[in-house]
């Protein structure tokens, strides 16, 4: 079934509450200003320790190695958070679709989506697994395949 | 994380996208409803005090991009009062973005949520990066809110936040005015 041409259905029981929606939203921001900031000292406040990281041009597995995938980055770019929609998965952990916007030093920018599955830890919600996929880029991306899409189907699939 | 109940945090969270609805569309008679009238902007030094002077110090800047409010983390104090670390893109009418930090206090009134401190940081942007008033042709004021704000917020963070700027080590004749703590 091509699931792309089917719409999602939104059920009750997958719609976060109100104070779960804003932990979450809270923790995807912060990763914004971490980033930013190279204040890595944050990244387990925000990861679990066994968190992963998926991207085209590489992944991560734990904090130190999501941290060394990240922090090369251009220190002259800005990271912004839009559009997350979010629903439970069945296992009690959230899965989180945003936008992200990175501003570049010349003013001109870079879109993508990070497709996340969330945590409910003692200390909080934390990502556990994020996946990166920059949208509408020409050629192919740096592992020769076709730049990922992430669209309902692929969310859905988490 | 921030301990801020989510009915406060959505009422701040709209608030701040408010500011932008207000600024971009020079609605001043709409200001009052996202701060306070004694609201102060910077700290480090003070840049000014009162909600008309801000209106004139926001007002002087060209109205040709657009603002956006991201990524908002709240942090409660032990006062009653909100700390909030937000960030901002302009789209100038180049087509060219500017990003941006802004940090506020905020305090709950008898009217809901006000903000009555704002910082605001460029970010992490360059000196060369193009005002708002270079950008908008049709209205070349003199003075770029954005700019003249971040040289201040930078020479206060220089002070500030000394440490962390050398371990940035920022390179010869760029602006780093990174934004390091919601306190």
């Amino acid at each position: 079934m091509d699931m792309t041409e089917q719409p999602v259905p939104r059920a009750e029981q997958d719609a976060l509450d109100p104070g779960t929606r804003w932990q979450v939203s809270e923790v995807l921001s912060h990763f914004a200003h971490m980033v930013d900031n190279d204040e890595w000292t944050l990244l387990p406040l925000l990861f679990t320790p066994d968190a992963t990281l998926s991207a085209q041009d590489g992944s991560a597995h734990g904090l130190s190695e999501i941290q060394n995938y990240l922090r090369p980055g251009d220190r002259w770019r800005a990271h912004h958070t839009l559009n997350t929609i979010t629903r439970f998965l069945a296992d009690g952990t959230v899965s989180a679709w945003s936008r992200f916007l990175i501003v570049e030093a010349a003013g001109t920018t870079i879109s993508g989506d990070y497709v996340d599955v969330l945590s409910d830890t003692a200390e909080g919600w934390r990502i556990r697994s994020r996946r990166i996929s920059l949208r509408n880029r020409p050629g192919s991306a740096p592992d020769g395949q076709p730049w990922r899409t992430e669209s309902f189907a692929t969310w859905i699939a988490e | 994380m921030s301990q801020v109940a989510a009915a406060d945090a959505s009422e701040i969270i709209e608030l701040l996208a408010r500011y932008a609805h207000v600024v971009d569309n020079r609605e001043w008679h709409q200001a009052k409803t996202v701060f306070r009238a004694d609201v102060q902007l910077g700290r480090f030094p003070v840049i000014s005090s009162g909600l008309e002077n801000l209106e004139a110090l926001v007002g002087s800047a060209a109205a040709t991009h657009g603002h956006n409010s991201t990524d908002v983390i709240l942090e409660a104090r032990p006062d009653g009062t909100v700390r909030a670390w937000s960030k901002f893109y302009i789209v100038r009418s180049d087509g060219t973005v500017g990003s941006g930090d802004y940090q506020d206090t905020l305090v709950k009134t008898s009217d809901g949520w006000r903000i009555v401190e704002r910082d605001v940081s460029r970010g992490n942007r360059l000196d060369t990066d193009p005002s708002a008033s270079r950008a908008g042709s049709t209205n070349p004021a003199p003075t770029d809110f954005h700019s003249s704000i971040g040289t201040a917020e930078c020479k206060n963070r220089r002070r500030v936040c000394a440490a962390h700027d050398r371990r940035l080590q920022p390179s010869p004749g760029t602006t780093d005015a990174r934004v390091r703590t919601i306190s």
